[in-house]
Formats: structure tokens, sequence, C-alpha cells
């Protein structure tokens, strides 16, 4: 390696680090010195990490090393400088991330029995005022009420075309002479879980959820 | 004052080993051998990483007590590099509980370079290179040791390990690759930029070095070291 080259390519941190600790062949360590010798950028960079390492090696003296020996019960003797809790374990990681799942799911599920809830009473209240409309005069009860009124015995309602009846029992019950027939109650299916139940379950989650975490941010809090 | 250095002859060897095994086998009295050996090494390094004494102190502890319990898990070796990682792993686990590490602005390390002595610290550059400096005797001092421990903590934590088992505890990269279970050459590299980072951190605040290590006064011109391409 020429002179000027030696100069023009300068070493790089990690070579005049190796360089620092001995590691290098002889060879190369020759090189190395012969390059700093003559580069005076690299030599000061070399010499920035010869007091760095000094200074480092001085940091290694500590005086008063505490006693971490263990009783005879396995136990450390020394007490404690700062309070348990304020290192949070696995454990108490855990839990708080185990409180957060509990939330999130509160929360969804009252999402669900609010949107169970809001497509149940739309069923009752306007599907199946729709199917039955046609047919049924004003005075008519829909699904919920004691008797309801149909010009045709037997037969699909008017306006449902598919010819289901989406009563599961239809009683034909002849009143005043009349060609109205009265049908036993429309019960339709109920969701299971009910949304009432499913709110409620989502609420209990999602207050306890709430209340587990924010108890264990006091509690990281007050550490 | 308790041992400090690991052993260092084949009969003190043997005589650890034997103390290992009864140790293995749940004699606290053994264990506590072990510890009087190491525990230097141990809170030095968590001191050093951590930068809190109060904090290193429990650290610490908990290593000593956690290596008790899985002392069945050490497998041979040496005892000093498998304390050390149990302590580094003790410290790792804090930061990522704490969500935060101890780390020090930058820009409080660097501002007097930039707003004071700017000028000063490129002419101080040239004073490093001069053959009859010694940097042991620079080391001696308080300010610097200060600078420097504070410097350590704006490292990454990969390097800052590197450089405090190196430099500080004075582990063989293989030791440290064991400890940090890498291969020796992560070992090299985070070693090297860690020392590079606090030298160029070091070199713009030369008031803490002495004036009679200033390069200056023989009227060389002032050098910038530049980082190679």
């Amino acid at each position: 390696m020429k002179p000027n080259e030696n100069v023009m390519n300068h070493l790089s941190d990690e070579l005049l680090s190796e360089r620092l600790d001995g590691l290098l062949d002889v060879a190369a360590q020759e090189r190395v010195d012969a390059h700093l010798a003559e580069c005076a950028d690299c030599a000061a960079r070399y010499a920035g990490l010869r007091q760095v390492q000094a200074t480092l090696r001085a940091l290694r003296q500590v005086e008063d090393i505490p006693d971490f020996r263990l009783n005879a019960q396995g136990r450390p003797r020394r007490l404690r400088l700062r309070p348990e809790s304020s290192r949070p374990s696995r454990g108490y990681v855990f839990a708080r991330m185990a409180s957060v799942a509990v939330l999130v799911g509160g929360v969804l599920l009252l999402f669900v029995a609010i949107i169970t809830g809001a497509g149940s009473l739309t069923l009752t209240s306007h599907e199946s005022a729709a199917n039955y409309s046609n047919a049924a005069p004003a005075s008519q009860s829909y699904p919920g009420c004691t008797t309801m009124h149909c010009p045709a015995v037997g037969t699909p309602l008017p306006g449902n075309n598919d010819g289901a009846v989406k009563t599961p029992t239809m009683v034909p019950t002849p009143v005043g002479g009349q060609s109205n027939t009265t049908f036993a109650p429309l019960k339709p299916p109920a969701p299971f879980p009910s949304p009432l139940a499913e709110f409620g379950l989502g609420m209990l989650l999602a207050l306890g959820g709430l209340i587990a975490f924010l108890g264990f941010g006091r509690r990281e809090r007050s550490t | 004052m308790t041992p400090t250095q690991p052993p260092a002859s084949p009969n003190d060897e043997s005589a650890l080993q034997a103390v290992i095994a009864r140790a293995r086998s749940g004699d606290v009295e053994a264990f506590n051998v072990l510890v009087e050996r190491f525990q230097r090494a141990a809170f030095v390094v968590a001191l050093r990483m951590l930068g809190d004494r109060d904090l290193a102190e429990d650290v610490t502890q908990d290593a000593v007590l956690s290596a008790f319990r899985h002392i069945k898990q050490f497998r041979g070796g040496s005892f000093r590099v498998w304390l050390l990682r149990i302590v580094t792993n003790q410290c790792l686990d804090y930061w990522r509980a704490q969500q935060r590490r101890p780390s020090v602005s930058l820009d409080v390390l660097l501002a007097p370079a930039t707003e004071e002595t700017g000028g000063e610290a490129a002419r101080n550059d040239a004073a490093l290179i001069d053959p009859a400096w010694d940097p042991t005797m620079l080391a001696e001092r308080h300010e610097l040791q200060a600078f420097i421990e504070r410097a350590l903590l704006a490292l990454p934590e990969d390097q800052r390990l590197a450089v405090v088992l190196c430099d500080v505890e004075g582990l063989s990269y293989d030791e440290i690759a064991e400890v940090t279970r890498t291969n020796v050459g992560t070992v090299k590299s985070r070693l090297a930029r860690g020392r590079a980072r606090l030298r160029d951190l070091l070199l713009r605040h030369p008031e803490l070095l002495p004036r009679a290590y200033r390069h200056d006064s023989r009227g060389d011109q002032p050098r910038v070291p530049r980082k190679p391409e």
C-alpha cells in the first residue's frame, strides 16, 4: 500500500476498534499502524477511541458493592430499595393486557347486543306489519297481539309471495259468522342469547375491564 | 471485600466447579460463594447499563435470586458469563416493562460544543494525536468519567451492552457473543459503533481535557476527524 493510498482511504472505526483490542494479525496491524503514522485524521480518531476505552475501564471501579448473598432460606438478605411494584412483572403485564381484552370484548358485545336488538325491533314492528298490511284491516293485531284477522282461511297471506306463512302455527277460528279468521298469537323465534342478556353481559364485561384497566394504571402511576 | 476475579488457575477452576456442583444441589452456602465471587461484575454491569445505583442494586439482586432458582439450568462453561447474561436479561426486562430507556438526550451532550466551545473542539481533535498523550491519565478525571457515564446512556442498548461488557468488564468478544447470544461479527460491529459514538461525543467537549494535552500550543493546524466513507 502506497503512502498516498494510506492517506486517501481512511480506516474504518471497526478496524480501529480491533486494532485497539489487539485482535489484528501482524500484517494487518502493520498496515494499520503505517496508515496511522501518516494520516492525522485516522490517528485522531484512533486516539479518541483510546481515550474512550481508558475512561470506560476506569468506570469499572465502583465503591461499596452491596452484599447480594442469600439467606439460609434462599431469599435476599438485603431489603429492596424500590418497591416490588415499581418493576412490573410479566404477570402484571399479562393482567393489564387481559383487562384490555375483557374491556374490548365487553364493548364488542355491547355493539352486538345493540345491533341485534335493533334488528329484532325492526322485524317485529315493520317487516311483519308489511307482510300483513295488505290483508289485515285497520283493527288487526300484529305479532304479540292475541288475535289476528285474515280474509282467507288457511291460505298464504297476501304480500307473502313465496307461499310460506311466517307464523309457526295458524289456528283458524271463526269470529261472529264473518269470514275473518282469528289466529293464534304470533311469536317470532326469540334470538338466543337475547339482546337484553347480551347487553347486560357486555356492559358487565366492559365495566369490569375498564375498572381493572384503570386499577392497574393507577397502580403503575403510584409507583 | 469479596473476590472479584474469575478463577485463574486450574486448581481454582476445579474448586469453582465443585462449588457450582454443590450449588446446583441446592446448597445456599455454596451458591453464596459464587455470589461473593461474581457480584461485583454483576453489579457493575447493571449499574453501567441502567445508570441508576438503586435500580442496579435491585436488578442485580433479582438476577442473583433468579440464578439461584435456575441454577440447575446452568450447563457448564463460565459461571460469570451465565450470571451476566441473567443480569442483562433483567435489565432488558426492566426496560421493556417500563416502556422507556434510561437514555440521555444527545442535545444535552452536544450543547456545550455547539454553543460555546465549538471552535475549541477542533483544536482538541488535533491534541489527541499527540504521541506523548496518555489516555489513562485523563481517564482518572472525574468530569471525564461522569461525561462518559452519561454518554453511555445515550447509546442504543445493544451498543451499550457491548461496550460495557468489553471495556468496563473486560469480557472477550466470544464471551460477549455468549452473553448477548449473537455472533462475534455482530459484537465487533456493535462495539466499534458504540466506541465511535462515544468518541464523537467526547470530541465535542474539549473542556473535559486539560490544556496540557491540547495541541494548539504547538501551533499545529486544527484537524477535524472525518468518518471513513
